[in-house]
């Protein structure tokens, strides 16, 4: 189920008042619509998948209980005890065991279903450079909808669970809840146990202002994917698969490379905004997932803007254990080689992801050595209306940056996005796109402005529409407004992109 | 609660009357801008799918228009050809590409959207609903929207949905990259029942005093596309005038995919057809 479909619009309504108004006297009652309301979600779009995902959740939720804990071990630092002590008869070896089998299986089920073809591929293709004759044994593996937000999901609860961050939970209702919900399911944000998992076990009442501003958030994520995203998306799929005449030229792969890069941000971000929302109208909060990252002024600010969930995750989970920034310069460089290059091959089976982390990795790394990667920590021009020249120069060049890397995201091959990049740095051929309506311009140029002004005077909030005017007459005139531009001005229907992830 | 449900009610309705305003306004000035009124002297106009329309070019001919639109059923190509017929009485000749789809499969190839439903709305009467195929609540969603952008982008008197034009590429030759080359597309004869429409259209022209003619427009390999629907003509419309051009053999240079003909085909296309209709022309007089 898309949230941009009819189908949710009359699937919310009907979740929202069974959970507030028929559910709301016992908290049990009420995971257990969120876990049959997620089911019913998730299984709209593949039935046949729920089994996968109930797996999934249940084998963490048992790991959890089985393992609990590792045993207490002194701090690096404080020589304290940290973690519990260890229960008399219990085997030390059960956490460590336990977190492990998380990671195999759970990382088990996400290579199988993303990456078997890949490896497979690449294997016989090395095999018969070497002169043996292999051959390719493709499976028609259809790739589950939000298998790589699922199972981070659930392998963080486990690492929790041992890090001692959190208690295993015994409720088996709210931790499919958790693991299950549906807001967040498919393409994130991905939440941790220990910010999510508290708030479906404690009672939840409904919040008047969160609920206002549930809606607003969710009107502001349709906006930008419906209108935006949507709209930059036919723009970019004209341009950059040559359905147009005067396609192919520098410039036009410029164009088409612009609109993909407005097209990602407002698609994903607006899927983000959507699920938060409609998170906060069931009393639940999740996590910010973006912040404006396309005012960032060099590329780490970017990546403390971009897909927050993921990245924290990365840090987290594997750049803190494997030394951080806490070790000497060659372990801290293979440190962020090894989260870029991981992170971009979690979007795809694809050399080219791999490239696009690693061009990333190639960016963030001087500034990382030169110990300037947090220098820009605040919001940019705080207390301005504009940027300072210097900061809009920064925000010039880390966006022509960012980009340059989306060629290797959106192209097919890394050869086809190194003939795009060689095209778009000599400029070669004019800039003459036919056979695209002057309307659809007019549409993009007015959807981005809107975007791009409102989310820059909201830049200090936690989404562009958290602030508004007090005037009542004013506010609901732009909701009508955001509303009548999402009926009238929306591209043609597009899948969310990060649903393929 | 109470509170959020009163405010979310007066959101809905606000939303309600805007969008019923909005598409009033449309209706209105749709109808009043473009009536479907020749601007120059023709007593041909051709209807019908992307393959009139990009096989036929009217600059070249005199008297003719070719305001065929790609995707286009039947049944939008008779509420057209009624509008065209009532606007203009100087049309003889109506022209109107014929295809083995019926009204169902058209509506079905896209359940979501149906092609040039846009334009059709302002004609639209109550009674026509009841001849109408079953057609999805987001199509008629869409081809509202459609029907905006047409008034946005042509107000002064196109019927062509802005995109369709192009999206073939006029000059280029793709015969051997189109998928359909390697399928072999039948119609089977024993499940296929005639569009209902194509009735209607000749009882519109015959009202009005025009002459309805099926076109069939070549196509390259005709045991691969379900080109030969002569068969269908003998069967159910033998009373109508068909020209068959789908087994005229013309270059793989004149085809933009396997049933269409690009820039080049259409220039040597039209040359045919506008032979035929002089023929048609002299024998009437």
């Amino acid at each position: 189920m898309l949230f941009n479909s009819i189908e949710f619009l009359i699937f919310l309504p009907i979740v929202f008042c069974i959970y507030w108004f028929v559910c709301n006297r016992n908290v049990r009652l009420q995971n257990a619509m969120v876990v049959a309301a997620s089911y019913v979600f998730y299984g709209y779009w593949n039935w046949r998948f729920l089994a996968l995902v109930a797996f999934s959740s249940i084998f963490a939720w048992g790991l959890g209980l089985l393992g609990g804990a590792a045993p207490a071990r002194p701090c690096s630092t404080t020589g304290q005890l940290k973690g519990p002590l260890p229960a008399r008869g219990s085997c030390a070896w059960r956490p460590k065991a336990c977190v492990w089998a998380s990671v195999v299986v759970n990382l088990g089920i996400l290579c199988f279903f993303k990456y078997f073809n890949f490896f497979q591929n690449e294997v016989v293709s090395l095999l018969n450079m070497l002169g043996f004759h292999a051959h390719v044994w493709t499976l028609k593996i259809l790739l589950p909808l939000g298998i790589s937000f699922h199972t981070f999901q659930a392998l963080s609860y486990t690492i929790d669970v041992y890090r001692g961050d959190i208690k295993p939970t015994r409720d088996w209702i709210s931790f499919l809840a958790y693991s299950s919900y549906f807001p967040q399911l498919v393409a994130g944000p991905i939440e941790r146990a220990t910010h999510l998992l508290p708030q479906f076990l404690a009672p939840r009442t409904f919040d008047y202002a969160q609920a206002v501003s549930g809606c607003r958030q969710m009107l502001w994520g349709f906006f930008k994917k419906v209108v935006v995203a949507d709209n930059c998306s036919e723009l970019a799929n004209l341009i950059l698969d040559g359905k147009v005449e005067g396609s192919g030229t520098g410039l036009a792969y410029w164009l088409g490379m612009l609109c993909f890069t407005i097209q990602i941000y407002g698609d994903f971000s607006g899927y983000s905004d959507i699920a938060i929302g409609c998170s906060r109208l069931l009393g639940i909060n999740l996590m910010r997932n973006f912040a404006y990252p396309y005012f960032s002024r060099d590329i780490a600010e970017f990546w403390r803007r971009w897909h927050i969930s993921l990245s924290t995750w990365f840090r987290d989970y594997l750049y803190i254990p494997l030394g951080g920034s806490r070790c000497d310069k060659w372990k801290r460089v293979r440190n962020t080689f090894a989260i870029f290059l991981v992170s971009g091959f979690w979007h795809g089976a694809n050399w080219t992801f791999i490239v696009w982390g690693a061009l990333h990795a190639m960016c963030f790394l001087p500034l990382l050595l030169l110990e300037r990667n947090r220098t820009n920590t605040g919001v940019a021009a705080e207390g301005r209306a504009l940027p300072s020249w210097k900061e809009g120069w920064q925000m010039t060049v880390t966006f022509t940056i960012v980009l340059l890397a989306w060629v290797f995201f959106r192209a097919p091959n890394v050869t086809t996005a190194l003939s795009w990049l060689s095209s778009m740095v000599t400029l070669q051929g004019g800039l003459l796109v036919k056979g695209v309506g002057l309307s659809k311009f007019v549409n993009l140029l007015g959807g981005i402005v809107v975007l791009f002004g409102v989310e820059w005077a909201n830049r200090k909030w936690p989404y562009g529409l958290e602030r508004l005017p007090s005037s009542r007459a004013l506010r609901y005139s732009l909701y009508v407004a955001l509303s009548v531009a999402i009926v009238v001005f929306r591209g043609g229907q597009q899948t969310f992109i990060y649903f393929q992830f | 609660m109470k509170k959020f449900g009163v405010n979310f009610l007066i959101f809905a309705v606000l939303l309600a009357c805007c969008l019923a305003a909005f598409i009033l306004v449309t209706v209105l000035s749709f109808k009043s801008i473009n009536n479907m009124s020749f601007r120059v002297d023709a007593d041909t106009v051709i209807v019908g799918h992307s393959m009139p329309e990009c096989a036929v070019d009217d600059s070249l001919l005199s008297g003719v228009l070719n305001w065929s639109s790609s995707g286009e059923g039947h049944y939008i190509s008779y509420y057209k050809i009624r509008r065209l017929l009532e606007r203009n009485p100087n049309i003889r000749y109506v022209v109107c590409s014929f295809s083995p789809w019926g009204d169902e499969d058209v509506v079905r190839l896209d359940k979501d959207y149906c092609y040039g439903l846009g334009c059709i709305l302002p004609f639209l009467r109550l009674s026509d609903f009841k001849d109408l195929p079953r057609i999805r609540v987001l199509a008629w969603e869409k081809a509202l929207r459609d029907y905006w952008t047409l008034w946005m982008t042509k107000p002064f008197g196109a019927v062509q949905l802005s995109a369709w034009g192009h999206y073939l590429g006029r000059k280029q030759c793709n015969v051997d990259k189109d998928r359909r080359y390697a399928e072999k597309v039948v119609c089977d004869q024993k499940t296929f029942k005639p569009t209902r429409h194509i009735r209607l259209i000749q009882q519109v022209c015959a009202a009005h005093g025009a002459k309805l003619i099926l076109l069939q427009t070549p196509v390259y390999d005709k045991s691969r596309w379900f080109a030969d629907v002569s068969w269908i003509h003998a069967k159910y419309f033998s009373d109508i005038e068909y020209w068959d051009f789908g087994s005229l053999e013309l270059p793989k240079e004149c085809f933009s995919d396997i049933n269409h003909l690009n820039e080049t085909g259409a220039h040597a296309f039209t040359k045919r057809f506008e032979s035929k209709l002089t023929d048609l022309r002299s024998a009437a007089k």
